[in-house]
């Protein structure tokens, strides 16, 4: 994907010398978000299609255990690259595209808790099979056991943890961006995140038997 | 420093155990048909600005054309003549003393003169009346030329319309002879004289070539 995207939009068009510094690549083979963003702001629906690949898998599973209902998270997913697509002609790079993302996603989630009570329904997302790693037959069980404690107890978590948690693992944003699109100040975030990861550990570390 | 604490800070807020165990979990991947909408929405958005541009400029261009048209149509028909057709209308009427009969040229020169009287003044209207008709001639075609209308069809109907009225005073003169109504006109008289040379009377043809003679001495007879 990534040799893919470095071809992208190299075209016999000359572009002006604002648009060269924007589309300027990074020390990085792969084009910044912000100048796939840019890209697609000036007609290049093949940057946005790699900025897409590259956010969509993360965004969906951010959107997936915020909303813990398969059909909501599609919902609220596709209207967060609606929006992306809507804002094109103003988007401005002045942040990370991922904070500029995440914040619309973490906005649409809460519109979509507003309109309705969907996401108080009991949970329908079930933990997928893990593919053969091979690992010994006693590692495995005791990774999946591990892994649906994990997921169990995230769904358990407070939403405002649960948001926090899956920014930073999905997004890999920083204490300060999480702040800045959940609208809190950095302590609180740093607070939530600290909760979230506590429970999580102790969902874990449960003796066998207690699940 | 303060890059730093917040370094340790981030450090301390993860448990790798859990973000090891969390990502070997999280293998959900976005739905292909969903991809396929959105990215369908995004190459329909990215479309080039000129064909939203054409979307509404094409029925304002039609909307032009068709008042265009309009507002030429009724121009074109509303409009008075313009004085360029004046001149159309003055070799018409030249085109037209052309094509009448010397009598009624006489007529209009000479309106107080009734018919059947033969004044002694008419020698000196007919070079008058001459001059007139071949100028009239004269102009005729070039007033055709300039109207370039007049149809081959509309040309031949007069030309036939001429001949039959010819072939009926010839007709006429055989069977009459020169009478009042005939020599009052030189023009009619002198048709006349050569419808009945033409018709082999050349007794009765010089008696009234005679007669014209006597009537108009200074008149040269063909």
């Amino acid at each position: 994907m990534v040799a893919n995207t470095q071809t992208i939009g190299i075209g016999a068009l000359p572009l002006p010398r604002a648009a060269q510094l924007a589309y300027a690549p990074s020390m990085d083979t792969a084009p910044e978000d912000s100048a796939l963003m840019l890209r697609y702001r000036d007609g290049d629906v093949a940057a946005f299609e790699a900025l897409y690949r590259r956010h969509s898998d993360a965004l969906y599973r951010y959107l997936l255990r915020l909303c813990r209902h398969r059909d909501g998270a599609e919902d609220v997913f596709q209207e967060v690259w609606g929006k992306i697509i809507k804002a094109r002609d103003s988007y401005r790079p002045t942040a990370k595209f991922t904070t500029f993302l995440y914040r619309v996603a973490h906005n649409c989630f809460i519109d979509h808790i507003r309109r309705n009570k969907r996401h108080t329904q009991t949970a329908d997302v079930e933990a997928d099979n893990q593919p053969d790693t091979g690992e010994l037959p006693e590692m495995q069980v005791e990774r999946s056991l591990a892994r649906r404690r994990l997921l169990g107890a995230l769904q358990e978590l407070p939403e405002e943890q649960r948001d926090v948690f899956l920014l930073r693992e999905e997004a890999g944003l920083s204490l300060d961006n999480i702040a800045s699109i959940t609208g809190t100040n950095r302590e609180t975030a740093k607070s939530r995140l600290r909760y979230a990861v506590k429970k999580l550990r102790a969902a874990i570390d449960e003796p066998a038997g207690t699940s | 420093m303060t890059e730093e604490r917040r370094s340790n800070e981030n450090s301390v807020e993860t448990d790798a155990v859990v973000t090891q165990i969390y990502h070997d979990s999280a293998d959900q991947r976005a739905p292909e048909t969903l991809n396929r909408a959105i990215l369908d929405q995004a190459a329909k958005a990215a479309r080039p600005r000129y064909s939203r541009l054409i979307s509404w400029t094409r029925p304002m261009a039609w909307a032009a054309t068709v008042m265009l048209s309009v507002a030429i149509v009724l121009q074109l028909t509303q409009v008075p003549v313009p004085e360029s057709e004046s001149f159309e209308d003055d070799t018409q009427a030249v085109d037209t003393a052309a094509d009448t009969p010397l009598e009624q040229l006489e007529e209009t020169v000479r309106p107080e003169a009734a018919p059947g009287r033969v004044s002694s003044d008419v020698s000196s209207e007919i070079p008058k009346i001459e001059a007139l008709r071949s100028t009239a001639k004269q102009v005729a075609p070039y007033a055709a030329a300039e109207k370039g209308q007049r149809s081959d069809q509309s040309k031949a109907a007069v030309l036939e319309q001429e001949a039959a009225t010819l072939g009926v005073a010839s007709a006429t003169f055989e069977a009459t002879g020169c009478d009042e109504s005939v020599t009052a006109a030189v023009e009619t008289w002198l048709r006349c004289i050569a419808a009945l040379e033409e018709a082999g009377l050349s007794d009765a043809a010089s008696e009234q070539r005679e007669l014209f003679t006597a009537a108009f001495p200074d008149f040269d007879t063909p």
